[in-house]
C-alpha cells in the first residue's frame, strides 16, 4: 500500500477506545510492513467483529522491532515484536479474544527508553493521523494558555529564562532570537521550521514530523504569537513524503477545529526565497521543545541539563548498535551513557570504533572520547547536541572512506545549491587518492591544511568538520592506507586482499566460475588460489563461496 | 520524431565536441535527444562510446526531464545514508548497476532505474533498497540482486 492510500484509508479513530490494537506506522514501521499486518487485522476483524480499536501510532523508538503492534485493554499494555501478517490471526484469537497472551511473540520494553520525554513525548503514543489523540495528552494546551493568559512578551521571558537554544551548531539562544525578531521594525516577520540539513544519515527532525506533527504546528504558532510573525513555514526535504502528508493533515485538522484561527497560515513545503526580511528559523526539535516550556514552565525545563545547555538531546541512533531509532537523553548526559544505556548497547559480536553525530558537519569521535558530554560546552564539541543523527560503527567501518563518503555528498549539496564547490572537489579527489592506494604523505598534510583552512572559511564553514575530526582522531588508519597501502577495515576495494583459506576450502571450484578476470585457480577437491595481480577485487567469489573459505584482508 | 541523421554519424560529432568522460555525458545526451534518439539501444552506444558503463547513462538520461522514461513505474532506489554506507550500500549500487543495465531491452530503456538517495528513515533495516515504494532490507549484494528478480517475475 502505497502512503496515500494509507492516509485515505484511515479510520479516524482515536486511541482512546477502552479495547485497541496499536501498529506502529511511521517510516520504519512502514517499511518493516505495518501496512500489511494492518490489513491483516482489519480483514480478521471484518471477519468476526470484535468490540476494538484497530488504530496507528508514530514511531516509538524501537525501530529493530518494528513491526510493532501494541494491545491495551483490562489485561494492560502488552507489544509484540517483529509482527507479519500471519501473526495476527493467534494474536488476536488467543489475545484480545482468549485473553491468553502469546507469551513467545511478546517483548518487555526496556525501561531505559523514553526515560526523559520532552522531544518525544508523543512519539509512539499517540496517532499521527487524529488530533483527538493529541488534544487527549494535553496537545494545543500550551498554546491555549499562552494566548488566554500570557503576553507575547511574557512568551518571551520564558523561552529566555527556560536556556532552550537552537539544535544545531549555531546553538543560538532561542528565546533572544525570538525577541531579536520581536522588536524588529520591518514588517514582513516570518516563523520557519525548516528540517533540511547538510546530513545524508538519520534525522530525529523526520521521526518528530511524522510521530508528533502537531506539535512542531504548536511551537510554532507560539513563535508566532510571541513575535507577532505575519506567516509561517515548515520546511521538509523532498523525500520526506510521510511527514510533509502528517503535517498538512494535521494543519487541516487544527484549523478544521478553529485552533489556528487568528494565526498565520501555516505553509508546507520547499521555499526557495524567504518571504521576509525578519524571521526566525529552527529545527523541529527546537520547534517542539517551546509548547512543553510554556505547558510546563520554564523552571522545570532549566531543571535538565548543564549550565550552557538546558533540557534534553532527542538522536535517531543508528548503525552497530542493540536497539535502534530514537532516543532522549537529558543535556549532560555522557555519549557512553547515551549509547550503552538508552540506546541499549552494542550489537552481539560488536565492538564500538566510532561514533558518527550528524554528517558532514558533525563529527567522528574515537572510543577514548565516549566520557563526553552530550551539550553545546562538550568536550566533544557543540556537534554532541546539535546533530540529529548518532550513527555507531564497529571495526568493520573505515574512516577514510566515510570522510570520503561525506565529502561526495557535500560537493553535491553545494553544487545544487549554487555554491562553490571547488574546495570539496579538491578534498573528495585527495581522499580518493588515499582510499586508492595512490595517496602518500604529501596528500594527508594537503587534506589537514584544507580541513584547517575549509573551517575558516565562510563559504565551506563546517562542512569540514567531519573530516577534521577523523584526521584528528583516526589518524593512524589514514597512515596505513599511505604506508601500507592496506585498509584495516577491509572497506576500500584496492586496499584489500582476497584470500583462500587453505583449510576451510573444499575445492568445489565455485569461485573460479564467478571469477571474471579468471584470477583464481585450482584442481577439483584441494584448495584453490587467488592470483593477486591479475584479481580486481570485485568481491563475487567471497559472495559465492558457501563454505566462507575466501577472506578479506 | 523524424531522425535525419544516423546515430553513430551524431555521436561522432558530439564526441569531437564534448569529448570522452563523465563530464561529457549530459550535452552528448542532449545532442542525441535532439536528433531524436532516446531508446535504450542508443544509449547503450552511449555508453560504449564513451567508455562508461550503461548504468550511469541511463540515470543520466533519467534524470533529465525530457528523457526521462515515460514508464518510471521501476524505480530502484538504494538509499545511501550513513547508516546504509556502512553496512555496506555501495557494492549494492554498485553490482546493480551492472545488473540493471545488463537486463533486456523492453519498451523503454529505463525499465528499471537506479537511483540514490539519502536515509529512507529505517536504518533498522540497513541496508535498504525500495522498489517501487516497497522496502528491502538487510540486503547483501547478492540477496539484493535476488529481489530484483523477484519484482521482475511479479511484472511478467
Amino acid at each position: 500500500m502505497t502512503i496515500e492510500a494509507e492516509l485515505s484509508g484511515n479510520e479516524g479513530k482515536t486511541m482512546e477506545a477502552l479495547k485497541k490494537i496499536v501498529v506502529g506506522f511511521g517510516t520504519c514501521g512502514l517499511a518493516a510492513g505495518s501496512d500489511e499486518v494492518y490489513s491483516a487485522f482489519r480483514q480478521q476483524l471484518d471477519k468476526s467483529p470484535v468490540d476494538v480499536a484497530l488504530t496507528k501510532a508514530g514511531c516509538g523508538g524501537l525501530c529493530h522491532k518494528e513491526v510493532i503492534v501494541t494491545l491495551v485493554d483490562g489485561l494492560g499494555k502488552r507489544s509484540y515484536a517483529n509482527v507479519t501478517p500471519d501473526m495476527v490471526p493467534r494474536i488476536l484469537q488467543e489475545d484480545m479474544i482468549e485473553g491468553e497472551p502469546v507469551e513467545e511473540w511478546l517483548f518487555e520494553e526496556d525501561p531505559g527508553s523514553g526515560a526523559v520525554g520532552i522531544v518525544l513525548r508523543n512519539s509512539g503514543e499517540i496517532n499521527p493521523e487524529n488530533i483527538g489523540d493529541f488534544l487527549a495528552r494535553g496537545g494545543y494546551k500550551a498554546l491555549m494558555k499562552a494566548v488566554s493568559r500570557m503576553n507575547p512578551e511574557s512568551i518571551l521571558a520564558e523561552l529566555e529564562s527556560s536556556g532552550l537554544r537552537s539544535r544545531d551548531l549555531r546553538g543560538e539562544r532561542t528565546g533572544e532570537e525570538l525577541r531579536a525578531v520581536a522588536r524588529s521594525r520591518d514588517g514582513a516577520r516570518f516563523v520557519a521550521c525548516d528540517m533540511t540539513r547538510a546530513d545524508p544519515g538519520p534525522s530525529i527532525d523526520r521521526v518528530v514530523a511524522e510521530s508528533d506533527p502537531h506539535s512542531i504546528i504548536e511551537g510554532l504558532m507560539l513563535a508566532a504569537y510571541a513575535t507577532a510573525a505575519e506567516t509561517a513555514f515548515i520546511r521538509c526535504p523532498e523525500d520526506y513524503e510521510l511527514a510533509k502528508r502528517r503535517l498538512r493533515l494535521a494543519v487541516g485538522q487544527a484549523n478544521e477545529r478553529g485552533i489556528l484561527a487568528g494565526f498565520p497560515p501555516v505553509e508546507i513545503g520547499v521555499w526557495t526565497q524567504i518571504p521576509g526580511r525578519a524571521g526566525w528559523v529552527a529545527g523541529a526539535e527546537t520547534v517542539v521543545n517551546i509548547p512543553w516550556i510554556i505547558g510546563n514552565g520554564a523552571e522545570a525545563f532549566s531543571a535538565l541539563g548543564t549550565a550552557e545547555s538546558k533540557g534534553t538531546k532527542a538522536f535517531y541512533v543508528a548503525g552497530q548498535t542493540a536497539r535502534c531509532g530514537p532516543v532522549e537523553v537529558a543535556m549532560g548526559t555522557t555519549l557512553r551513557s547515551t549509547i550503552f544505556e538508552a540506546a541499549g548497547g552494542m550489537k552481539a559480536g560488536s565492538s564500538l570504533k566510532a561514533v558518527q553525530l550528524g554528517g558532514p558537519e558533525g563529527a567522528c569521535l574515537p572510543e577514548s572520547l565516549l566520557g563526553a558530554r552530550v551539550c553545546f560546552e562538550s568536550e566533544a564539541g557543540p556537534s554532541t547536541a546539535a546533530s540529529g543523527g548518532l550513527v555507531v560503527a564497529d571495526e568493520s567501518a573505515c574512516v577514510a572512506d566515510l570522510a570520503k563518503f561525506y565529502m561526495s555528498y557535500m560537493e553535491q549539496w553545494f553544487l545544487e545549491r549554487g555554491g562553490e564547490s571547488a574546495a570539496m572537489t579538491l578534498i573528495r579527489e585527495t581522499l580518493e587518492r588515499i582510499t586508492n592506494g595512490e595517496g602518500g604523505f604529501e596528500d594527508l598534510d594537503r587534506l589537514g591544511r584544507l580541513a584547517a583552512a575549509g573551517g575558516s572559511s565562510s563559504t565551506i564553514g563546517p562542512a569540514v568538520n567531519q573530516l577534521r575530526s577523523t584526521l584528528r582522531y583516526f589518524r593512524e588508519e589514514y597512515e596505513r592506507h599511505v604506508v601500507e597501502k592496506h585498509c584495516p577495515a577491509a572497506v576500500c576495494p584496492k586496499l584489500i586482499f582476497f584470500m583462500v583459506d587453505e583449510k576451510t576450502c573444499t575445492g568445489c571450484g565455485v569461485c573460479r566460475r564467478v571469477c571474471e578476470p579468471k584470477a583464481i585457480s585450482g584442481k577439483k577437491r584441494e584448495p584453490y588460489r587467488i592470483d593477486q595481480s591479475a584479481c580486481t577485487r570485485c568481491g563475487e567469489c567471497v559472495d559465492a563461496c558457501e563454505f566462507g573459505a575466501v577472506i578479506k584482508v | 520524431m523524424s531522425r535525419t541523421r544516423d546515430l553513430m554519424d551524431v555521436l561522432g560529432d558530439a564526441l569531437k565536441k564534448h569529448g570522452r568522460g563523465e563530464e561529457a555525458l549530459g550535452p552528448v545526451l542532449e545532442e542525441i535527444r535532439i536528433e531524436g534518439y532516446t531508446s535504450k539501444k542508443s544509449l547503450q552506444q552511449v555508453a560504449k562510446s564513451l567508455r562508461l558503463p550503461k548504468y550511469l547513462v541511463y540515470r543520466a538520461a533519467a534524470a533529465c526531464e525530457e528523457t526521462k522514461p515515460q514508464d518510471s513505474r521501476q524505480v530502484v532506489k538504494v538509499c545511501c545514508g550513513t547508516a546504509c554506507h556502512l553496512a555496506g550500500s555501495g557494492a549494492i549500487v554498485r553490482s546493480l548497476g551492472e545488473e540493471l543495465s545488463s537486463e533486456p531491452a523492453s519498451r523503454h530503456f529505463s525499465e528499471r532505474t537506479l537511483e540514490t538517495g539519502t536515509c529512507l528513515g529505517c536504518c533498522s533495516m540497513a541496508p535498504v533498497v525500495q522498489i517501487d515504494g516497497k522496502v528491502h532490507g538487510h540486503l547483501t549484494v547478492d540477496t539484493a540482486k535476488r529481489v530484483i528478480k523477484q519484482h521482475r517475475r511479479h511484472d511478467d
